[in-house]
Protein backbone atom coordinates (compact mmCIF):
# COMPACT_ATOMS: atom_id res chain seq x y z
CA UNK A 1 0.00 0.00 0.00
CA UNK A 2 1.11 3.57 -1.15
CA UNK A 3 1.67 5.72 1.58
CA UNK A 4 -0.07 9.25 1.20
CA UNK A 5 2.72 11.44 2.53
CA UNK A 6 6.62 9.93 2.68
CA UNK A 7 9.66 12.35 4.02
CA UNK A 8 12.78 11.13 3.30
CA UNK A 9 15.81 12.66 4.75
CA UNK A 10 14.82 16.03 4.09
CA UNK A 11 17.33 19.05 4.59
CA UNK A 12 16.57 22.19 4.39
CA UNK A 13 18.68 25.37 5.67
CA UNK A 14 18.04 29.19 5.86
CA UNK A 15 21.11 31.42 5.50
CA UNK A 16 23.74 29.01 7.81
CA UNK A 17 21.24 27.02 10.24
CA UNK A 18 19.42 23.75 9.59
CA UNK A 19 15.86 23.75 10.07
CA UNK A 20 15.42 20.66 8.91
CA UNK A 21 18.43 18.27 8.77
CA UNK A 22 17.31 14.38 7.95
CA UNK A 23 14.00 14.59 8.48
CA UNK A 24 11.83 11.95 7.92
CA UNK A 25 7.90 11.37 8.25
CA UNK A 26 5.93 8.61 7.06
CA UNK A 27 1.82 9.24 6.45
CA UNK A 28 -0.25 6.18 5.72
CA UNK A 29 -3.73 6.51 3.84
CA UNK A 30 -6.66 7.05 5.49
CA UNK A 31 -4.75 8.04 8.60
CA UNK A 32 -5.81 10.98 11.05
CA UNK A 33 -3.10 12.80 12.26
CA UNK A 34 -2.57 15.73 14.78
CA UNK A 35 0.88 17.41 14.36
CA UNK A 36 1.43 20.47 17.05
CA UNK A 37 3.97 22.52 15.65
CA UNK A 38 5.44 24.63 18.35
CA UNK A 39 6.57 28.55 17.06
CA UNK A 40 9.38 28.44 14.96
CA UNK A 41 9.52 24.66 14.83
CA UNK A 42 9.59 24.42 11.44
CA UNK A 43 6.07 24.07 10.71
CA UNK A 44 5.95 26.81 7.80
CA UNK A 45 8.34 25.63 6.36
CA UNK A 46 7.32 21.63 6.44
CA UNK A 47 4.06 22.82 4.35
CA UNK A 48 5.97 25.33 1.95
CA UNK A 49 8.11 21.84 1.04
CA UNK A 50 5.02 19.81 0.78
CA UNK A 51 3.52 22.22 -1.52
CA UNK A 52 7.16 21.87 -3.61
CA UNK A 53 9.30 24.01 -2.27
CA UNK A 54 12.90 22.68 -3.23
CA UNK A 55 14.73 21.34 -0.60
CA UNK A 56 17.72 18.14 -0.20
CA UNK A 57 16.05 14.77 0.33
CA UNK A 58 12.81 13.11 -1.15
CA UNK A 59 9.17 13.80 -0.82
CA UNK A 60 6.63 11.51 -2.21
CA UNK A 61 2.99 11.95 -2.15
CA UNK A 62 0.71 9.05 -2.92
CA UNK A 63 3.39 7.51 -4.00
CA UNK A 64 4.48 9.73 -6.36
CA UNK A 65 8.00 11.87 -5.97
CA UNK A 66 7.23 15.72 -5.37
CA UNK A 67 8.55 16.90 -8.76
CA UNK A 68 7.43 19.66 -11.44
CA UNK A 69 6.60 17.12 -13.60
CA UNK A 70 4.64 15.17 -11.19
CA UNK A 71 2.99 18.18 -9.44
CA UNK A 72 -0.47 18.88 -11.09
CA UNK A 73 -0.97 14.68 -10.12
CA UNK A 74 -0.13 15.31 -6.71
CA UNK A 75 -2.12 18.45 -6.12
CA UNK A 76 -5.60 16.68 -7.82
CA UNK A 77 -4.77 14.37 -4.74
CA UNK A 78 -3.88 16.77 -2.41
CA UNK A 79 -5.39 20.13 -0.85
CA UNK A 80 -3.79 22.07 1.74
CA UNK A 81 -6.28 24.07 3.26
CA UNK A 82 -4.74 27.05 4.95
CA UNK A 83 -5.93 30.59 6.42
CA UNK A 84 -5.41 32.55 2.40
CA UNK A 85 -7.39 29.76 0.91
CA UNK A 86 -10.05 30.03 3.17
CA UNK A 87 -10.15 33.96 3.10
CA UNK A 88 -9.36 34.57 -0.51
CA UNK A 89 -11.81 32.13 -2.26
CA UNK A 90 -13.82 33.01 -4.79
CA UNK A 91 -16.83 30.83 -4.74
CA UNK A 92 -19.82 33.00 -5.42
CA UNK A 93 -22.71 30.41 -4.87
CA UNK A 94 -22.09 27.86 -1.78
CA UNK A 95 -25.66 25.91 -2.28
CA UNK A 96 -25.23 25.25 -5.97
CA UNK A 97 -21.55 23.86 -5.18
CA UNK A 98 -22.87 21.88 -2.22
CA UNK A 99 -25.42 20.81 -4.46
CA UNK A 100 -23.21 19.59 -7.11
CA UNK A 101 -20.82 17.82 -4.68
CA UNK A 102 -23.71 15.88 -2.55
CA UNK A 103 -26.19 15.51 -5.01
CA UNK A 104 -29.86 14.30 -3.26
CA UNK A 105 -28.40 13.85 0.19
CA UNK A 106 -27.38 17.84 0.28
CA UNK A 107 -29.80 18.94 2.70
CA UNK A 108 -28.61 16.24 5.56
CA UNK A 109 -25.27 17.51 4.77
CA UNK A 110 -26.12 20.95 5.26
CA UNK A 111 -27.91 20.04 8.60
CA UNK A 112 -25.31 18.07 9.67
CA UNK A 113 -22.57 20.86 9.24
CA UNK A 114 -25.15 23.72 10.62
CA UNK A 115 -24.77 25.36 7.46
CA UNK A 116 -28.20 25.63 6.58
CA UNK A 117 -28.72 29.46 7.50
CA UNK A 118 -25.96 30.40 5.68
CA UNK A 119 -26.02 28.28 2.45
CA UNK A 120 -27.86 30.79 0.50
CA UNK A 121 -25.28 33.74 1.20
CA UNK A 122 -22.37 34.57 -0.87
CA UNK A 123 -19.18 33.48 0.14
CA UNK A 124 -17.15 36.06 1.20
CA UNK A 125 -20.22 38.00 3.29
CA UNK A 126 -19.92 35.15 5.81
CA UNK A 127 -18.16 35.23 9.27
CA UNK A 128 -14.69 33.51 9.19
CA UNK A 129 -16.61 30.18 11.35
CA UNK A 130 -18.65 29.94 8.50
CA UNK A 131 -16.36 30.20 5.48
CA UNK A 132 -14.45 27.59 7.72
CA UNK A 133 -16.87 25.25 7.69
CA UNK A 134 -17.67 26.09 4.40
CA UNK A 135 -14.56 25.31 2.82
CA UNK A 136 -13.92 22.08 4.70
CA UNK A 137 -17.06 20.86 3.77
CA UNK A 138 -16.52 21.58 0.08
CA UNK A 139 -12.58 20.06 0.60
CA UNK A 140 -13.94 17.10 2.38
CA UNK A 141 -16.72 16.13 0.01
CA UNK A 142 -14.57 17.05 -2.93
CA UNK A 143 -12.07 14.38 -4.66
CA UNK A 144 -8.87 15.23 -2.51
CA UNK A 145 -7.79 12.45 -0.76
CA UNK A 146 -5.16 14.15 1.39
CA UNK A 147 -6.11 17.10 3.01
CA UNK A 148 -4.10 18.78 5.25
CA UNK A 149 -5.56 21.68 7.63
CA UNK A 150 -2.97 24.08 8.30
CA UNK A 151 -3.74 26.19 11.44
CA UNK A 152 -7.13 27.48 10.32
CA UNK A 153 -8.98 25.56 13.46
CA UNK A 154 -6.56 27.50 15.81
CA UNK A 155 -8.98 30.85 14.43
CA UNK A 156 -11.87 28.92 16.26
CA UNK A 157 -13.81 29.13 20.01
CA UNK A 158 -13.58 26.10 22.07
CA UNK A 159 -17.43 25.01 20.58
CA UNK A 160 -17.23 25.50 17.23
CA UNK A 161 -13.91 23.83 17.35
CA UNK A 162 -15.58 20.91 18.63
CA UNK A 163 -18.08 20.90 15.63
CA UNK A 164 -15.61 20.81 12.98
CA UNK A 165 -13.59 18.16 14.53
CA UNK A 166 -16.40 15.73 15.13
CA UNK A 167 -17.11 16.56 11.67
CA UNK A 168 -13.61 16.34 10.11
CA UNK A 169 -13.51 12.65 11.96
CA UNK A 170 -16.84 11.71 10.51
CA UNK A 171 -16.17 12.50 6.93
CA UNK A 172 -12.56 11.05 7.24
CA UNK A 173 -14.12 8.14 8.35
CA UNK A 174 -16.74 7.75 5.88
CA UNK A 175 -14.79 9.10 2.74
CA UNK A 176 -11.64 7.77 3.66
CA UNK A 177 -9.55 10.65 3.22
CA UNK A 178 -6.28 10.91 4.82
CA UNK A 179 -6.19 14.21 6.85
CA UNK A 180 -3.47 16.18 8.80
CA UNK A 181 -3.63 19.21 11.20
CA UNK A 182 -1.33 21.10 11.91
CA UNK A 183 -1.48 23.16 14.63
CA UNK A 184 0.06 25.69 17.78
CA UNK A 185 -1.49 23.86 20.20
CA UNK A 186 -2.92 20.72 21.67
CA UNK A 187 -6.93 21.57 21.60
CA UNK A 188 -8.01 18.82 18.71
CA UNK A 189 -5.52 15.96 19.94
CA UNK A 190 -8.35 13.63 21.13
CA UNK A 191 -9.96 13.32 17.95
CA UNK A 192 -6.51 12.33 16.20
CA UNK A 193 -5.31 8.72 15.33
CA UNK A 194 -2.23 9.70 15.29
CA UNK A 195 -0.18 12.52 17.43
CA UNK A 196 2.86 14.70 16.89
CA UNK A 197 4.97 16.87 18.22
CA UNK A 198 7.58 18.79 15.79
CA UNK A 199 10.15 20.80 17.87
CA UNK A 200 13.05 22.87 16.40
CA UNK A 201 12.69 20.84 13.19
CA UNK A 202 12.35 17.21 14.41
CA UNK A 203 9.50 15.01 15.45
CA UNK A 204 9.58 14.38 19.55
CA UNK A 205 6.01 12.55 19.98
CA UNK A 206 4.71 10.16 17.90
CA UNK A 207 2.18 8.43 19.22
CA UNK A 208 -1.84 7.90 20.05
CA UNK A 209 -3.67 9.91 23.36
CA UNK A 210 -3.18 6.84 25.40
CA UNK A 211 0.75 7.48 25.01
CA UNK A 212 0.08 10.74 26.13
CA UNK A 213 0.46 10.31 29.92
CA UNK A 214 3.62 8.21 29.71
CA UNK A 215 5.36 11.60 28.04
CA UNK A 216 3.78 13.82 30.24
CA UNK A 217 7.36 15.20 31.34
CA UNK A 218 7.41 16.02 27.69
CA UNK A 219 4.68 18.17 27.26
CA UNK A 220 5.07 19.95 29.93
CA UNK A 221 8.79 20.66 29.30
CA UNK A 222 7.41 22.11 25.81
CA UNK A 223 4.86 23.80 27.93
CA UNK A 224 2.05 22.54 25.69
CA UNK A 225 -1.22 22.48 27.20
CA UNK A 226 -3.17 19.31 26.96
CA UNK A 227 -7.55 19.42 26.55
CA UNK A 228 -8.50 19.76 30.00
CA UNK A 229 -10.23 16.45 29.45
CA UNK A 230 -6.56 14.67 29.00
CA UNK A 231 -4.65 16.67 31.41
CA UNK A 232 -7.58 15.70 33.99
CA UNK A 233 -7.95 12.11 33.03
CA UNK A 234 -3.58 11.99 34.07
CA UNK A 235 -3.92 14.07 37.25
CA UNK A 236 -6.99 11.53 38.23
CA UNK A 237 -4.58 7.84 37.20
CA UNK A 238 -1.71 9.30 39.81
CA UNK A 239 -5.13 9.24 42.74
CA UNK A 240 -5.22 6.06 41.45
CA UNK A 241 -9.22 7.33 40.57
CA UNK A 242 -9.16 6.03 36.64
CA UNK A 243 -7.90 3.85 35.00
CA UNK A 244 -7.04 5.33 31.47
CA UNK A 245 -6.95 8.64 29.52
CA UNK A 246 -10.58 9.46 28.86
CA UNK A 247 -11.92 11.57 25.69
CA UNK A 248 -15.53 12.16 27.00
CA UNK A 249 -16.81 13.78 30.23
CA UNK A 250 -19.97 11.94 30.61
CA UNK A 251 -17.91 8.64 30.86
CA UNK A 252 -15.18 9.65 33.26
CA UNK A 253 -17.70 11.18 35.16
CA UNK A 254 -20.06 8.10 35.58
CA UNK A 255 -16.51 5.49 35.52
CA UNK A 256 -15.54 8.13 38.99
CA UNK A 257 -18.40 7.60 40.55
CA UNK A 258 -19.60 4.02 39.69
CA UNK A 259 -18.00 2.74 42.80
CA UNK B 1 -11.31 47.56 38.12
CA UNK B 2 -7.38 46.17 38.15
CA UNK B 3 -8.18 44.52 34.92
CA UNK B 4 -10.60 44.34 32.11
CA UNK B 5 -10.52 41.54 29.57
CA UNK B 6 -12.82 41.49 27.05
CA UNK B 7 -13.73 38.26 25.70
CA UNK B 8 -15.57 38.25 21.80
CA UNK B 9 -16.19 36.16 18.62
CA UNK B 10 -13.93 37.74 15.68
CA UNK B 11 -11.41 40.05 14.96
CA UNK B 12 -13.49 41.85 12.14
CA UNK B 13 -15.50 42.74 14.84
CA UNK B 14 -12.72 44.91 16.35
CA UNK B 15 -14.46 47.87 15.82
CA UNK B 16 -17.63 47.33 17.84
CA UNK B 17 -14.48 46.45 20.81
CA UNK B 18 -12.93 49.87 20.11
CA UNK B 19 -16.36 51.47 21.19
CA UNK B 20 -16.41 49.68 23.80
CA UNK B 21 -13.36 50.70 25.14
CA UNK B 22 -14.20 54.25 24.72
CA UNK B 23 -17.60 53.73 26.08
CA UNK B 24 -15.83 52.92 28.98
CA UNK B 25 -13.14 55.77 28.92
CA UNK B 26 -9.80 53.71 27.98
CA UNK B 27 -7.51 55.83 27.03
CA UNK B 28 -3.59 56.11 26.81
CA UNK B 29 -3.59 53.06 25.51
CA UNK B 30 -1.39 50.41 23.44
CA UNK B 31 -3.48 48.21 20.91
CA UNK B 32 -1.23 45.16 19.98
CA UNK B 33 -2.92 43.57 16.95
CA UNK B 34 -1.58 41.89 14.20
CA UNK B 35 -0.60 43.13 10.96
CA UNK B 36 1.81 41.95 8.23
CA UNK B 37 2.48 45.15 6.87
CA UNK B 38 3.54 47.03 9.88
CA UNK B 39 6.75 44.95 9.54
CA UNK B 40 7.00 46.01 5.73
CA UNK B 41 10.81 47.94 6.84
CA UNK B 42 14.10 47.38 5.85
CA UNK B 43 15.03 46.45 9.64
CA UNK B 44 14.19 46.51 13.41
CA UNK B 45 15.47 49.98 14.22
CA UNK B 46 13.51 51.46 11.64
CA UNK B 47 10.11 49.21 13.14
CA UNK B 48 11.04 51.26 16.53
CA UNK B 49 11.67 54.17 15.46
CA UNK B 50 8.44 54.20 13.23
CA UNK B 51 5.96 52.47 16.01
CA UNK B 52 7.61 54.24 19.10
CA UNK B 53 6.26 57.36 20.27
CA UNK B 54 9.54 58.58 21.34
CA UNK B 55 13.42 58.35 19.80
CA UNK B 56 14.76 55.49 21.15
CA UNK B 57 18.09 54.47 22.02
CA UNK B 58 19.83 50.76 20.16
CA UNK B 59 20.00 49.62 24.13
CA UNK B 60 16.85 50.21 24.49
CA UNK B 61 15.37 48.14 22.21
CA UNK B 62 17.92 45.32 22.57
CA UNK B 63 16.63 45.21 26.25
CA UNK B 64 12.72 45.57 24.65
CA UNK B 65 13.63 42.41 22.65
CA UNK B 66 15.51 40.12 25.39
CA UNK B 67 12.28 40.61 27.88
CA UNK B 68 10.22 39.08 25.07
CA UNK B 69 12.65 36.13 24.35
CA UNK B 70 13.91 38.33 21.21
CA UNK B 71 17.50 38.04 22.24
CA UNK B 72 18.98 36.58 18.97
CA UNK B 73 17.50 39.32 16.91
CA UNK B 74 19.87 41.68 15.65
CA UNK B 75 18.65 45.71 15.13
CA UNK B 76 19.65 45.59 10.84
CA UNK B 77 17.29 42.65 10.49
CA UNK B 78 14.37 42.17 8.58
CA UNK B 79 11.34 42.13 10.74
CA UNK B 80 8.93 40.85 7.83
CA UNK B 81 11.19 37.57 7.49
CA UNK B 82 10.43 37.03 11.22
CA UNK B 83 7.83 34.13 11.55
CA UNK B 84 4.24 35.24 12.68
CA UNK B 85 5.19 34.38 16.44
CA UNK B 86 8.01 36.89 16.38
CA UNK B 87 6.70 39.92 14.79
CA UNK B 88 3.35 39.26 17.23
CA UNK B 89 6.35 39.33 20.02
CA UNK B 90 7.98 42.29 18.13
CA UNK B 91 4.55 43.95 18.44
CA UNK B 92 4.89 43.55 22.14
CA UNK B 93 8.43 44.65 22.72
CA UNK B 94 7.55 48.25 20.75
CA UNK B 95 4.81 48.90 22.66
CA UNK B 96 6.58 47.93 26.33
CA UNK B 97 8.72 50.72 24.83
CA UNK B 98 6.00 53.34 24.52
CA UNK B 99 4.92 52.53 28.64
CA UNK B 100 0.87 53.02 28.21
CA UNK B 101 -1.17 52.61 31.07
CA UNK B 102 -2.77 50.27 29.49
CA UNK B 103 -2.28 47.20 26.95
CA UNK B 104 -4.59 45.81 24.93
CA UNK B 105 -3.70 42.07 23.21
CA UNK B 106 -6.11 41.07 20.24
CA UNK B 107 -5.77 37.39 19.91
CA UNK B 108 -2.28 36.56 21.32
CA UNK B 109 -3.35 32.64 21.33
CA UNK B 110 -3.69 32.65 16.97
CA UNK B 111 0.00 33.64 16.83
CA UNK B 112 1.67 32.64 19.80
CA UNK B 113 1.92 28.56 21.30
CA UNK B 114 1.50 27.84 24.96
CA UNK B 115 4.58 28.61 25.80
CA UNK B 116 4.92 31.90 24.61
CA UNK B 117 1.54 32.71 26.09
CA UNK B 118 2.65 32.09 28.71
CA UNK B 119 5.45 33.67 28.75
CA UNK B 120 4.25 36.80 27.27
CA UNK B 121 1.51 37.16 30.09
CA UNK B 122 4.08 36.41 32.84
CA UNK B 123 5.60 39.32 31.71
CA UNK B 124 2.84 41.90 31.15
CA UNK B 125 1.37 40.45 34.90
CA UNK B 126 4.82 41.57 36.20
CA UNK B 127 4.56 45.20 34.84
CA UNK B 128 0.94 45.04 35.67
CA UNK B 129 1.98 44.67 39.58
CA UNK B 130 4.80 46.62 39.40
CA UNK B 131 3.60 49.55 37.90
CA UNK B 132 0.17 49.29 38.08
CA UNK B 133 -0.41 49.05 34.34
CA UNK B 134 -4.20 47.44 33.10
CA UNK B 135 -3.59 44.36 30.46
CA UNK B 136 -6.83 43.51 28.35
CA UNK B 137 -6.98 40.37 26.10
CA UNK B 138 -9.50 39.71 23.10
CA UNK B 139 -10.12 36.19 22.51
CA UNK B 140 -12.32 33.84 21.59
CA UNK B 141 -10.53 31.05 23.78
CA UNK B 142 -12.54 31.17 26.89
CA UNK B 143 -10.20 28.58 29.02
CA UNK B 144 -7.50 30.73 28.33
CA UNK B 145 -9.00 34.05 29.96
CA UNK B 146 -10.75 32.03 32.77
CA UNK B 147 -7.54 30.38 33.64
CA UNK B 148 -5.59 33.95 33.72
CA UNK B 149 -7.95 36.87 34.09
CA UNK B 150 -9.77 38.42 36.70
CA UNK B 151 -12.39 39.86 34.97
CA UNK B 152 -14.22 39.05 32.64
CA UNK B 153 -16.27 40.99 29.97
CA UNK B 154 -18.12 37.92 27.65
CA UNK B 155 -19.30 40.02 24.28
CA UNK B 156 -21.38 37.90 21.92
CA UNK B 157 -23.32 38.51 18.94
CA UNK B 158 -22.86 42.96 19.68
CA UNK B 159 -23.75 42.61 23.10
CA UNK B 160 -22.28 41.99 26.93
CA UNK B 161 -23.71 38.85 28.50
CA UNK B 162 -21.50 39.08 31.34
CA UNK B 163 -19.25 41.61 32.73
CA UNK B 164 -18.14 40.74 36.43
CA UNK B 165 -14.79 39.10 38.07
CA UNK B 166 -14.37 35.64 37.03
CA UNK B 167 -15.24 33.91 40.83
CA UNK B 168 -18.76 34.78 39.70
CA UNK B 169 -18.81 33.19 36.25
CA UNK B 170 -20.35 29.84 37.18
CA UNK B 171 -23.35 31.76 38.69
CA UNK B 172 -23.98 32.97 35.67
CA UNK B 173 -24.11 29.35 33.52
CA UNK B 174 -27.14 29.77 32.30
CA UNK B 175 -26.60 32.89 30.79
CA UNK B 176 -23.82 32.09 28.85
CA UNK B 177 -25.79 28.64 27.78
CA UNK B 178 -28.87 30.75 27.05
CA UNK B 179 -26.46 32.45 24.34
CA UNK B 180 -24.89 29.74 22.89
CA UNK B 181 -21.85 30.72 24.42
CA UNK B 182 -19.34 27.74 25.83
CA UNK B 183 -18.28 27.74 29.63
CA UNK B 184 -15.02 27.00 30.09
CA UNK B 185 -14.51 23.51 29.80
CA UNK B 186 -13.46 22.97 33.54
CA UNK B 187 -16.83 25.14 34.80
CA UNK B 188 -18.81 22.34 31.95
CA UNK B 189 -17.27 19.83 33.87
CA UNK B 190 -18.21 20.94 37.25
CA UNK B 191 -21.90 21.81 36.10
CA UNK B 192 -21.78 18.30 34.53
CA UNK B 193 -20.69 16.78 37.61
CA UNK B 194 -23.60 18.35 39.49
CA UNK B 195 -26.17 17.63 36.51
CA UNK B 196 -25.08 13.58 36.71
CA UNK B 197 -24.31 12.84 39.70
CA UNK B 198 -26.00 15.79 41.94
CA UNK B 199 -22.71 16.61 43.53
CA UNK B 200 -21.51 20.39 43.79
CA UNK B 201 -17.99 20.89 43.12
CA UNK B 202 -16.34 24.17 43.89
CA UNK B 203 -16.32 26.08 41.07
CA UNK B 204 -12.21 26.72 40.38
CA UNK B 205 -9.79 27.69 37.56
CA UNK B 206 -7.01 25.34 38.61
CA UNK B 207 -7.40 21.49 37.78
CA UNK B 208 -5.23 20.55 40.85
CA UNK B 209 -7.85 22.56 43.05
CA UNK B 210 -10.74 20.39 41.09
CA UNK B 211 -8.80 16.99 41.55
CA UNK B 212 -8.51 17.77 45.60
CA UNK B 213 -12.02 18.28 45.11
CA UNK B 214 -13.22 15.24 43.41
CA UNK B 215 -10.84 13.17 45.52
CA UNK B 216 -13.13 14.64 48.55
CA UNK B 217 -16.50 13.49 47.03
CA UNK B 218 -15.62 10.44 45.71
Amino acid sequence: MTTALEIKNMSFKYNTSYIFNKFNLKVKKNDFLYLIGLNNSGKTTLINIINGYPCDGDVYINGLELNNKNKDKIFNFTNIIDKDKVNKCKLTNIIDKIKELSGDKYDYYLKDYKLLEVCNNNYNQLHLLDKIKVFLFISLLENYQFLIIDEIIDMLDSSDKYIVYKLIKKYQRVFKKTILIISKNADGIIYAKRILILSQGRICFDGSINDVDKKDNLFNDLSIRLPFIVDLSIKLKLYDLIKEIYVDEKRMIKDIWKK
Amino acid sequence: MEKIILNGIFVDKFTNFRKVLVDMNINDMEIIKFDNNKFVTPSLKIFFQTNCVKNISDKKINQSLAMVGLNEKKINDDPFMFSDSDKYKLLIAMSLINNRSNYILVYPNLYLDDYNVNLILKILKKISREYRKNICIITNNIDLLYRECDNLIIYNKNKIIYNDKRNYLYNFKETLLNNNYPLPKILEFISLVEKKQNIKLEPTFDIKELMKDIYRNV
